[in-house]
């Protein structure tokens, strides 16, 4: 029996978009090391700029906790016993000197409104506004017990050359696709 | 009283405190799943340190890859160094940034603009 999976379509797609790699599974912090790992080794080769390396990495930090986080789509992990969002992340260069963090996950209809919100909210703020919320967020935000601060969104707003791009698709059983692209530029 | 280490990984940075030196180091990446993990253990150590009076600490930070989560965590220990330098201990941070990287240095700066106790934010040449 041969399997349908066409394994040329998955690569020609990567390779049409410049996706330099991509990932859908459970985002394990150990993935999100490996990942890191490749980040900065790959743009290291490519003679990036420190602060272009930190910015992307940064992005990717922020986007992988969300989904190990906040992903409707779990799975539980032997050891931690603890469950693990999944999704799926990737980086892309799309145009010349913009780097593109993409991130797809699953949440639950609730959720996709409060990120929408929040969403909403962060790109229509100012760069100087940004750069004071992220600061009050820091200073006088809390942190809960899974150490979330509150912060990230702002973080990955921070580090976007662009508003934060996004989409909700409703699937069939009521949750929610929620995708989001993160532009970084690369400066000379 | 010993020293308190953690040892460094992929994702957590080198944590020394030294009693008998009257240093503390954090160096390295920090990004784990749960910075309260890392952070908290090193507070509760802080809290022992500062119990004797009039304590000087030195303290040396360099830091590279960071997430929010961590950075609110540090946020919260600069805010309780503060205090302890409030209650009359003596304590100064160096804090260093990749030479040339006025982001990180920036961002180094917003941490501490609201301390009243001496610090120093320097370059370190990259490697």
């Amino acid at each position: 029996m041969s399997s349908k999976l066409n394994v040329y379509t998955i690569y020609s797609l990567m390779q049409d978009n410049q996706i330099q790699f991509s990932y859908k599974g459970p985002i394990t912090q150990e993935v999100l090391i490996t990942l890191g790992e490749t980040v900065k080794e790959k743009l290291n080769s490519e003679d990036c700029d420190t602060k272009v390396i930190r910015r992307i990495f940064s992005v990717l930090v922020e986007t992988a906790h969300n989904i190990l986080k906040y992903s409707s789509e779990k799975v539980y992990l032997d050891e931690t016993n603890k469950a693990t969002g999944i999704g799926l992340i990737g980086i892309g260069k799309t145009e010349p000197n913009m780097f593109i963090v993409f991130s797809g996950n699953i949440v639950s209809s609730a959720e996709a409104k409060a990120i929408e919100e929040r969403l909403l909210y962060i790109n229509n703020l100012s760069r100087e506004e940004l750069h004071k919320s992220y600061q009050q967020q820091l200073k006088q935000g809390t942190i809960t017990a899974d150490g979330s601060a509150g912060l990230g969104l702002y973080e990955v707003a921070r580090q976007s050359e662009r508003p934060m791009e996004y989409s909700f698709s409703p699937l069939e059983d009521g949750n929610v696709f929620f995708e989001l692209k993160i532009y970084v530029k690369v400066e000379a | 009283m010993e020293n308190y280490i953690i040892t460094p990984t992929k994702y957590t940075p080198l944590i020394e405190l030294s009693f008998k030196d009257n240093f503390l180091r954090i160096t390295g990446d920090s990004y784990p799943e749960n910075a309260m993990d890392v952070y908290q253990p090193l507070i509760l150590q802080l809290e022992k340190y500062f119990a004797a009076p009039k304590q000087k600490l030195q303290i040396e930070l360099n830091l590279d890859f960071i997430s929010t989560s961590s950075k609110k965590i540090l946020t919260d220990i600069i805010t309780l160094l503060q205090n302890y330098y409030n209650a009359g201990h003596n304590i100064n941070i160096t804090w260093y940034y990749t030479d040339g990287d006025i982001e990180q240095k920036e961002q180094w700066e917003m941490f501490l603009e609201d301390v009243t106790f001496p610090y120093n934010i320097i370059p370190l040449p990259e490697d």
